[in-house]
């Protein structure tokens, strides 16, 4: 059964249609990505799949359940986590703090639980550090922990991003074009760490980026979608022979 | 951890000290007084810490919380014959309740608009303050409050008053320095840094939020109990706009979101104007101004400053300790 | 009778229009309300009743208290908010408010708590239209306000300056490459703005006497007004202003008196809440 399905999913913002019932899948354990060229309605999905938009029409299953209509965080609690376009850090907040605040919906004490159970505290507190160090030196961040997550480079911020993400413990991981600014090593490295994310974190993996060598290389399904509606559907080989994403891409260029 | 503990200790000791030495070195009762608003301040400062401080949600009417927690106390006090704690629990759940009904609206709103909507709601409540004369009894007030009996012991001077306060004072700021570095705490950082970000990353932004005006509310309603017992009178006069905006400077001058912000900030606005006095009816002008020097100097508050500054030695003994 | 209320509340509201005008300019330009508007309206109020007790000519006078207002915006705007690091938006409101606060103490000194009389620039007497009453000095607010407003809209759609102002308030960085002052323009508005207030309250004093509190009471109207009406939004004021003004008054002449002002508060907090963005404004503002 997939883990995510979309089901002829429509978002209008007033008049305009941004995503025209659109159909996609997502396997467990897969690494996926939506792809299509600029305005095409990549983030829109997003924004539905995470609940910060709610779809207009159309269904969004999630682990067998629909997650239409669900809060957020309510959604982060069932088991998606995502990243942003623009990194949307902490950022006077440690590199620690950032990955800590990542299990919020993992931990349960409350402002209560500080008078009357100090000692719960203080132990799902040392256990939330314990896993953050972890998912931190897991991405190799380990010496950063202590400085403010606005303070560190760039390339570090965008992996913190997926460490505060991984810390809630997610089934479904989207990244939104998490390659963005940086250089072919980082990019490389950066194939490698969701392969290594996925395989330890047991999760899938969604991805919108712009990079298509990135994308055709690590992707095991691809959706194509171009103003708003769904165009092509497959592996990698596929998609790049279909007719219909060369003229899109392609025809990009023309205007 | 036994060094830990003993660092611990190296910190708690001193404190402990100049919080003793404070009665027996303040010269008369109207010292003492001003040390005493200075205990209140600091847990008013605490309220907007928490909130603005630490949450992000500007706030212009924590006077209102303040004052809703004083009447509470009245009234429970004069009419009802309620003691000291029965007050202060009344006072909390009532503060509690108003933290809610101003988080409602504010959940809607940012920034400017934010600012204005809680000012606002600090004007109401001083206009039914006024005018809801058969609770309130209007602008003169309430008098004849009862000073606080606590198991047995009677707290009718200053002095012993002071260490009530204190008592408050310290549950309060390690309260804050606790909350500050749990999930909690990390919750309300979270929202002031990002709101959406915040919600995406699996915080219940509208829980937090409220959560947070309640607890605010709730340090101005000890905060305000406190007050009105000890003065043994409360009048819409006490419970200004000015007030609020003394309350904000307090957490800003000290530094917001510094979790010792608070205490210098409260013993600076206290001190200032009394230590100004001596340009009568102009001191409040002054006043004003030395603040609005300082926030334009400052703009982070003077405790990053003063941390500096008794950092210094510390940061060499750390470099001995090495060798 | 209910007609005579809504007239009063015209009265009222085309003042609190008039104030609220200065406070959208300000938004606009500044993205942030100026919590010093009010106690800069009571400043120009008092000095131009210094300058009448003076023995000045009223006229002159009241030239003299919008004046004085205007430099004090210009001082405001040059001395304190350029100093506060423009990243830091508490600081900056925070900024305001103790200029509020300053000013509003400065008042309390020099004036004292207590009401003052103030002189009308309208004869006394009252005009009969049938069943009602109406004051020739409420004919000269709402006719003062509506030309006052009039004229500000031309001035910003026709004359350069004011063309200027308006894209250095929208569109700074497009004003600056276009060779504009965006600065100086910021000044001129803080200056017009704070021009507004004065005359405002020059009016409304004689109605009210002149207060050093009426600067909180008339300032937070000033605030609803905009808000009500969509900030940034010109005959939003106004049209939030006239709301306002005669809700006031209907209200507390069928409600209460003593809640009079709660009824501004009342009426922001539903604004806040069921339409935050006012009733002429569209879009979203993402200003904070």
């Amino acid at each position: 059964m997939a883990i995510l399905e979309l089901k002829d999913v429509t978002k209008k913002f007033g008049g305009l249609t941004a995503v025209n019932g659109v159909c996609m899948k997502v396997e467990p354990n897969q690494i996926c990505a939506l792809i299509g060229p600029n305005g095409a309605g990549k983030t829109t999905v997003f924004n539905m799949i995470t609940g910060a938009y709610q779809v207009t029409s159309g269904d969004v299953i999630f682990d067998g359940k629909s997650i239409c209509g669900v809060k957020p965080h309510k959604i982060v609690e069932r088991g998606i986590a995502r990243t942003f376009q623009n990194i949307r850090l902490f950022k006077s907040a440690t590199v620690l703090e950032n990955v800590m605040t990542g299990f919020h919906c993992k931990t349960k004490t409350g402002m209560l639980n500080v008078i009357f159970n100090p000692g719960k505290c203080r132990r799902e507190e040392a256990e939330s550090r314990q896993k953050a160090l972890e998912i931190l030196r897991f991405l190799n961040l380990e010496e950063l922990k202590d400085l403010p997550a606005g303070s560190i480079p760039y390339g570090h911020q965008r992996l913190l991003e997926i460490g505060r993400a991984l810390a809630s413990g997610p089934k479904l991981l989207l990244l939104d074009e998490p390659a963005a600014g940086m250089n072919s090593q980082e990019k490389n490295e950066l194939v490698e760490t969701i392969r290594k994310i996925r395989d330890r974190y047991n999760l899938a993996v969604l991805l919108v980026e712009h990079d298509m060598e990135l994308v055709m290389g690590i992707s095991e399904n691809i959706t194509v979608i171009n103003f708003g509606s769904r165009i092509a559907d497959g592996t990698a080989e596929e998609i790049q022979h279909n007719n219909d994403v060369i003229e899109a891409y392609l025809g990009r260029s023309d205007d | 951890m036994n060094n830990s503990k003993k660092a611990q200790l190296i910190r708690i000791l001193p404190a402990a000290a100049v919080i003793f030495l404070i009665p027996v070195l303040t010269p008369n009762m109207y010292v003492m007084q001003i040390v005493n608003m200075i205990g209140i301040y600091i847990i008013l400062g605490t309220s907007i810490n928490v909130l603005t401080g630490f949450t992000g949600q500007l706030s212009l009417g924590q006077a209102a919380f303040f004052g809703v927690g004083a009447y509470t106390t009245a009234l429970l006090n004069t009419r009802a014959g309620w003691q000291f704690f029965p007050c202060l629990i009344g006072a909390v759940l009532m503060t509690a309740l108003f933290g809610v009904v101003l988080a409602v609206p504010a959940l809607k709103v940012k920034g400017s608009y934010l600012a204005l909507l809680t000012m606002g709601f600090g004007e109401v409540v001083r206009i039914v303050m006024i005018n809801w004369t058969p609770v309130t009894n209007g602008t003169a007030g309430i008098l004849g409050i009862d000073s606080p009996v606590i198991f047995g012991l009677y707290i009718d001077n200053l002095t012993r008053y002071y260490f009530l306060i204190m008592v408050f004072v310290i549950l309060g700021l390690v309260y804050q320095n606790v909350i500050v570095k749990t999930r909690t705490g990390r919750a309300f950082i979270a929202i002031r840094e990002d709101n959406e970000a915040a919600e995406l990353t699996g915080i219940d932004v509208t829980s937090y939020k409220i959560k947070a005006f309640v607890l605010s509310a709730i340090y101005c309603g000890v905060a305000g109990c406190l007050y009105a017992m000890m003065i043994k009178y409360v009048s819409p006069d006490t419970f200004t706009n000015n007030i609020s905006s003394v309350i904000l400077w307090t957490a800003i001058v000290g530094g917001f979101g510094t979790v010792m912000g608070p205490i210098l900030g409260g013993v600076v606005m206290q001190v200032l104007p009394e230590a100004l006095r001596f340009l009568g009816d102009w001191r409040l002008v002054v006043y004003g101004g030395i603040l609005l020097i300082v926030i334009l100097r400052f703009p982070g508050g003077l405790y990053p400053y003063v941390e500096k500054l008794l950092h210094l030695p510390k940061a060499k003994k750390a470099g001995a300790g090495k060798e | 009778m209910l007609f005579q209320q809504i007239l009063n509340g015209l009265t009222n509201g085309s003042l609190y229009a008039l104030m609220a005008v200065g406070v959208t300019m300000v938004y606009k330009s500044l993205g942030m309300l100026n919590f010093a508007h009010g106690d800069i309206m009571m400043i120009g109020t008092f000095i131009t009743l210094a300058f009448v007790q003076m023995g000045i000519p009223y006229y002159i006078a009241v030239v003299l208290g919008i004046l004085s207002a205007a430099v004090l915006g210009f001082l405001l705007e040059r001395i304190i908010l350029r100093k506060v690091k423009f990243s830091s938006f508490v600081n900056l409101l925070i900024a305001t408010v103790g200029v509020s606060y300053v000013l509003r103490n400065t008042g309390m000194v020099i004036w004292g708590t207590s009401p003052q009389l103030f002189p009308s620039a309208f004869p006394e007497n009252l005009i009969r239209l049938g069943s009602f009453t109406i004051t020739p000095q409420s004919i000269g607010i709402i006719v003062i306000s509506l030309a006052i407003i009039t004229g500000l809209h031309l001035f910003f759609t026709r004359v350069k300056v004011g063309k200027c102002m308006q894209l250095a308030s929208s569109d700074p960085e497009g004003a600056a490459m276009m060779g504009v002052n965006v600065s100086y323009m910021r000044f001129l508005t803080f200056g017009i703005s704070a021009s507004l207030a004065a005359i405002a309250g020059i009016m409304i004093a004689p109605l009210t006497y002149a207060r050093v509190d009426m600067s909180a009471s008339i300032g937070m109207k000033a605030f609803a007004a905009a808000i009500l009406g969509g900030i940034g939004n010109l005959w939003g004021a106004l049209l939030g202003g006239v709301i306002l003004g005669v809700v006031e008054a209907v209200g507390s002449a069928y409600i209460s008196t003593a809640y009079r002002d709660a009824f501004s508060f009342i009426i922001l907090f539903v604004v806040l809440f069921v339409k935050p963005t006012g009733l002429l404004n569209k879009k979203i503002e993402n200003k904070l």
